[in-house]
């Protein structure tokens, strides 16, 4: 017979089953952006709106699973911090997801205006791909050092941002060929891949907390 | 923080049956201290070397210091009646005397040579408000304590406790005979009395400890395997054995 701590780990590994699911489609999602950014993909940039209530349902289970498990078992100790940890997560990645739903919005709206922002946002490409990587590496090893590792990054995400902001709002000053309504506009959806910068980070402090037991501030 | 008592060294042994071994623990005044384990695991031995309890056990052996405030409590100097009395203690199943809910409470005062009347009226009053029972029997104090429902009991056995104007309350599971309601009343009430005195409870119930004690001590086989702040033992004990016994992970 199954012992009622079994069926515990069970539900935990369900639980862990399902943050993995929504971290493979929020991957998934931001490979479609940049996709749909580098070619002007409209098709794709309505699926991933559509996806995103994907997304969102994955959370809602994985917070009602958290629920359940906290009401049924009164866990404590890690088993505690598991739960709270991957409901905290979920609600990381549901925010990453957000942020490339409104991207692909810009892409609606925007498509073949112009080409002069492109390939600023596609400079986010790497770092950020480098960021998803390693979170997923952190989360399915549970790895302190992957989970640095992510905070780490962030600081090139940051710098890139940084740089951007300046050179945006010196193209908007300008005024040669793009209006400044097109340069705050793209403003916007750089600010996107540093808030997606910072939530990745967070979810390194997740996982940092989850192994450790102690809540670090690496933002 | 002096601690209230102070443990070293401790072995307790029943016969061939070694049942405590090599306690060292300070439990500290005007606080809550829990103790947990599986059964057998000499949690209610430990207690009950508090005060003096185990000499009601021929076969019972002791050895290893264990210190109240300045007193080495089995010096063979040592009072073990003003032990008991200044280290109370309320026991799992309600107790209570087969006499009046007021004669209960007086019992120990009247013990103590208290005739007066006013004096036995006073302790006996006190003594139930401190309980949180006053309100609910002032009326029929002279009504049989065994008409009282099992949390009344619980609270008057705790009332017949105070009424010594004891520092230090032993409880071995207080509430395991109790329906949650009145569980949660118990809880309560000691909430109320750590603000006064020093109160050490064996529990069977993790959630009670984490709930309302300020230290927990884990034991194990005879064994203490871990002290802490409550706090920290529930969220990040130091030893597996802890974790894998306050997450259900054992055996």
């Amino acid at each position: 017979m199954k012992t009622l701590r079994q069926a515990f780990d069970e539900g935990l590994n369900e639980l862990s089953d399902m943050l993995m699911e929504m971290v493979d489609a929020v991957i998934d999602v931001y490979d479609d952006m940049f996709t749909a950014i580098r070619t002007q993909d409209l098709e794709k940039a309505r699926e991933i709106i559509e996806n995103d209530t994907k997304i969102n349902a994955l959370e809602t289970s994985i917070n009602e699973m958290g629920n359940l498990l906290i009401l049924k078992q009164c866990p404590v100790a890690r088993d505690l911090r598991t739960i709270i940890t991957t409901i905290k997560i979920a609600n990381e990645l549901e925010r990453l997801g957000d942020y490339a739903s409104n991207n692909a919005l810009y892409i609606l709206k925007t498509a073949h205006d112009n080409e002069t922002f492109r390939s600023y946002f596609l400079s986010y490409v790497e770092p950020l791909s480098k960021m998803f990587f390693t979170m997923k590496e952190a989360i399915d090893k549970e790895s302190m050092e992957a989970a640095g590792k992510v905070c780490d990054l962030d600081s090139e995400v940051d710098e890139i941002y940084q740089k951007q902001i300046m050179k945006f709002i010196d193209i908007a000053g300008k005024n040669e060929g793009i209006t400044a309504v097109e340069a705050a506009r793209a403003m916007l959806v750089i600010k996107q891949f540093e808030r997606a910068g910072d939530h990745l980070t967070n979810i390194g402090e997740e996982v940092i907390y989850l192994a450790k037991g102690e809540r670090l501030t690496l933002n | 923080m002096n601690p209230t008592f102070k443990v070293e060294n401790l072995e307790v042994a029943y016969g061939e049956t070694i049942a405590l071994k090599d306690i060292n623990l300070e439990l500290y005044p005007k606080s809550i201290t829990a103790l947990i384990g599986p059964s057998g695991c000499g949690k209610s031995t430990f207690l009950r070397t508090l005060n003096r309890m185990n000499d009601l056990i021929p076969v019972c052996r002791i050895s290893g210091r264990v210190q109240y405030h300045d007193q080495d409590i089995y010096h063979k100097q040592t009072d073990v009646i003003n032990l008991r009395k200044s280290v109370g203690m309320v026991f799992q199943k309600p107790n209570p005397f087969p006499m009046s809910i007021f004669d209960n409470v007086a019992y120990g005062p009247k013990r103590q040579g208290i005739k007066d009347k006013d004096t036995l009226n006073s302790i006996v009053d006190k003594a139930l408000k401190q309980a949180a029972l006053f309100e609910e029997v002032s009326d029929r104090l002279d009504a049989s304590a065994r008409s009282l429902s099992g949390g009344q009991q619980q609270r008057l056995c705790i009332a017949r406790a105070l009424a010594m104007e004891p520092e230090v309350i032993l409880m071995d599971e207080p509430t395991s005979a109790l329906d949650p309601i009145a569980t949660q009343k118990i809880e309560t009430l000691l909430q109320e009395l750590k603000k006064d005195y020093t109160i050490i409870i064996v529990t069977h119930s993790m959630h009670q400890a984490a709930r309302i004690s300020d230290y927990t001590a884990f034991f194990y086989m005879g064994e203490l395997i871990e002290t802490s702040d409550t706090d920290s033992l529930f969220q990040l004990p130091k030893k597996k054995q802890t974790e894998d016994y306050i997450t259900g992970r054992f055996g």
